[in-house]
C-alpha cells in the first residue's frame, strides 16, 4: 500500500506538466478566479492570488521530495560513518566524537537551521545541506549505540579470526546488521526534513518564490483569514505531509519485515 | 614420541596475557609454555576461568588491547615469530594458517548473511577465487564437514540451522583454507550429547584427512579421552601437567589432576555422592603464594605454600608439583 502510494506520487512529481491542468505560478488578476473552491476545473481550489492548487501540489511535490531524499541521504551517509567508527574504535576517539555530538544536539536545531540558512541564502540542495548538517546526530547516536553492542558479539570475533580488517568487518559484517535501524530513522528523517523545510519556508528562509513546496503552500495559507475563508488551501498540502510522512513509517516496516531474515520463508 | 618430535608447528615459551582491571592486574595467562606438533591433537583442559581461551587467544592476537597485553618469550609458528608480524600480515595468518571456531556456533555466525555468502568471502578474501569458483568450494567445503545437500544449505540464514549443523559450517568456514592449526574453543559444550560425538569424530577426521593439528581447548574430560593425544592441563592461568592422553588417564600425576579423574563417576562402583576437589579457583586478584593449588590439595606440605614449583620431568610427562621434585624431603 505505502509502496503504491509512493510510486503514484513520485510518477506525479516527475511527469507534473503533463498532469498539471494550469501554470502552478500563474497569478490571477481576476478576483473571480481567487479563493476558489475545489471544480471541475480547479480540482483542489484556487490560493489568494488565483493559483491552481492542484497544479502547486503537483509541482510542489517535486521540491518537497527532492529536499527530504537529499537531507536523508547526508543525514544517513554523515551518521552512518561517524556512529560506526565511534562505536566500533571506542575509547578516546568515541569520547571526542560523541562530546562533539553532544554540543551540536545542544543547540536547538531551529536556530541553527535559520541562522545557516539566513547567513548563506541558500538554494534548495542548500537547503538540504544545512538540514542534513543539522539533524544527522540522532542516527550517529543510533548507529554508535548498535556498535557498541554489536561489536562484542562473537562473530566479530569470529571475522577477526578468519583474518577480516576492521574496514571490512565495519562495513560489510557489521553495518548490515543496523540495516533496519538505519531504513526506519532514514524514513523518518525524510518526514523530519520535509516539515523542517516547511517551518523554514514559513519563517522565509525555506524554499524562496518562485519555487514552492508543500511546506510552503501550507506556510502561506497559515493566515487566518484565509483558513476561515479558504481552508482547502491548508487542507490540499497538509493532507499530503501527513499521508507522505504517514506512509513513510509503513513503508519503512515494511522494508524492515522484508529484510530480517528471521521474517523471512514465513508465509503470512 | 620421538618422530613427533622432530616437526614441531607452534611453539610458546612463556606465555604472559594480563589485563588490567580497576582492581587490579589479572594474570589470565601466566608464563605457560606448550608445543603443538604437526597433525596432533592437543588437547588444554581446564575448569572456567584458568586461562584457556586466554591462550587461544593470544596465540590469534586478538586479546583487545587495552586493557589486555600479551608477551612471550617465544610464539613462533613454523619458526615465524608471530609477535612481530604486522597487523596486515597477522589478519593473512588468522584463517589461512591458523583458524579458530567458537563454543557458541549461533553468535559466532553473523546472523544477517545465509552460509554461502558468508563461506564465499572467505574464500574470495583469503584465496582470491572469483564468486564462481567461490561458490563450488563452498559446496566442496560444506561436503567436507559433511553436511547433507550442501548446494541447499549455501542460501540458508544460520539461524534456519541446527547448533550441529551450525557447528558443521563454523568447522567448513575454518578449514576452508586448509589452515595448519586449528584452535577449537569448546567446540562441543554448546552441543547435546549425541551432536558432540559427530563433531568430535569430524574433528579428528579433518585432523587425519586435511593434516590439520588441532589445539582443542575443553574442561571435558571425555572430549579429551575421546580425541588427543597430548593434554596440558591448566590450573589458574599456569599448566600443571604435560602429558599424553594414555599416560593422563592411567597415572595422572598432578594432585588437580588426580582430583578430576577422581570426581568422574564410574558405572561399575556404586556411589552415593560423586568425589569432589574441595574449595574453588582462586581468585585471579588474590593468588595464593607459592603453589597456586595448596588450599585445595590433598597432598600439601610445608614448602607448597612457600614457593611455586617449576615443572618436573616425570617419565614421559611433565608436572608442575613439588611431589615429584628429587632430593627434597617430605
Amino acid at each position: 500500500m505505502p509502496v503504491a502510494y509512493y510510486v503514484v506520487i513520485i510518477f506525479f512529481a516527475v511527469f507534473a506538466p503533463f498532469f498539471a491542468t494550469h501554470n502552478p505560478t500563474y497569478i490571477s488578476l481576476d478576483r473571480e478566479q481567487i479563493k476558489l473552491p475545489p471544480t471541475a476545473s480547479h480540482f483542489f481550489g484556487t490560493d489568494n492570488l488565483g493559483r491552481d492548487i492542484w497544479s502547486r501540489m503537483l509541482f510542489g511535490a517535486r521540491i518537497s521530495l527532492l529536499i527530504g531524499f537529499l537531507t536523508m541521504i547526508i543525514t544517513v551517509i554523515l551518521g552512518v560513518a561517524i556512529g560506526a567508527v565511534s562505536g566500533f574504535y571506542g575509547g578516546k576517539l568515541d569520547f571526542i566524537m560523541m562530546r562533539f555530538v553532544d554540543i551540536l544536539l545542544s543547540l536547538p536545531t531551529i536556530f541553527l537551521v535559520i541562522i545557516l540558512a539566513a547567513f548563506f541564502k541558500p538554494n534548495f540542495f542548500g537547503i538540504a545541506a544545512i538540514i542534513g548538517m543539522t539533524s544527522w546526530m540522532r542516527t550517529a547516536r543510533l548507529v554508535r549505540g548498535q556498535f557498541l553492542s554489536l561489536k562484542e558479539e562473537e562473530f566479530v570475533a569470529a571475522a577477526r579470526a578468519l583474518g577480516y580488517s576492521d574496514c571490512r568487518i565495519i562495513v560489510f559484517h557489521l553495518l548490515p546488521n543496523v540495516r533496519p535501524l538505519i531504513i526506519v530513522d532514514a524514513t523518518l528523517l525524510i518526514a523530519q526534513a520535509v516539515l523542517l523545510e516547511s517551518a523554514l519556508s514559513f519563517l522565509g528562509f525555506g524554499v524562496q518564490p518562485p519555487q514552492f513546496s508543500w511546506g510552503s503552500m501550507l506556510s502561506a495559507s497559515q493566515h487566518i483569514v484565509f483558513l476561515g475563508e479558504a481552508p482547502w488551501t491548508a487542507f490540499f498540502p497538509g493532507t499530503a505531509i501527513f499521508i507522505t510522512v504517514l506512509c513513510f513509517n509503513f513503508f519503512s516496516e515494511g522494508l524492515r519485515d522484508a529484510w530480517d531474515p528471521k521474517l523471512k520463508n514465513i508465509v503470512c | 614420541m620421538v618422530n613427533i618430535l622432530a616437526d614441531i608447528l607452534l611453539e610458546l615459551k612463556n606465555l604472559k596475557t594480563k589485563f588490567k582491571t580497576y582492581n587490579g592486574e589479572v594474570k589470565a595467562v601466566d608464563g605457560i609454555d606448550l608445543t603443538v606438533h604437526k597433525k596432533e591433537v592437543l588437547g588444554i583442559l581446564g575448569e572456567s576461568g584458568c586461562g584457556k581461551s586466554a591462550t587461544a587467544l593470544s596465540i590469534m592476537r586478538l586479546i583487545p588491547s587495552p586493557p589486555g597485553e600479551v608477551c612471550a618469550d617465544k610464539m613462533e609458528l613454523r619458526g615465524v615469530e608471530l609477535q612481530f608480524l604486522t597487523e596486515k600480515q597477522m589478519s593473512k595468518v588468522r584463517g589461512n594458517e591458523i583458524s579458530m571456531i567458537f563454543q557458541d556456533p549461533l553468535s559466532a555466525l553473523n546472523p544477517t548473511f545465509t552460509v554461502g555468502e558468508q563461506l564465499m568471502e572467505l574464500l574470495m578474501l583469503h584465496q582470491g577465487f572469483d564468486r564462481n569458483t567461490a561458490y563450488h568450494k563452498a559446496i566442496e567445503a560444506l561436503n567436507i564437514v559433511q553436511i547433507p545437500a550442501a548446494a541447499n544449505r549455501l542460501s540458508d540464514y544460520p539461524h534456519q540451522l541446527s547448533g550441529g549443523m551450525r557447528q558443521r559450517v563454523m568447522l567448513a568456514m575454518a578449514c576452508a583454507c586448509s589452515p595448519s592449526l586449528l584452535l577449537a574453543d569448546e567446540p562441543t559444550t554448546a552441543l547435546d550429547v549425541t551432536v558432540q560425538a559427530q563433531i568430535l569424530d569430524l574433528l579428528s577426521q579433518l585432523q587425519s584427512e586435511m593434516e590439520i593439528a588441532i589445539m582443542l581447548i575443553t574442561h571435558d574430560l571425555g572430549v579429551v579421552a575421546e580425541i588427543a593425544q597430548r593434554v596440558a592441563v591448566m590450573y589458574a592461568g599456569v599448566v600443571v601437567e604435560n602429558a599424553t592422553v594414555q599416560n593422563l588417564f592411567a597415572k595422572p600425576l598432578h594432585p588437580y589432576t588426580q582430583g578430576l579423574l577422581a570426581s568422574l563417576p564410574l558405572l561399575e562402583v556404586e556411589q552415593e555422592r560423586l568425589n569432589v576437589i574441595p574449595g574453588g579457583v582462586p581468585n585471579m586478584l588474590d593468588l595464593p603464594s607459592g603453589c597456586r593449588f595448596h588450599p585445595r590439595c590433598p597432598h600439601c606440605w610445608q614448602i607448597c605454600r612457600l614457593q611455586e614449583p617449576p615443572l618436573f620431568s616425570q617419565n614421559e610427562s611433565e608436572v608442575r608439583c613439588w611431589l615429584f621434585a628429587q632430593g627434597i624431603d617430605k
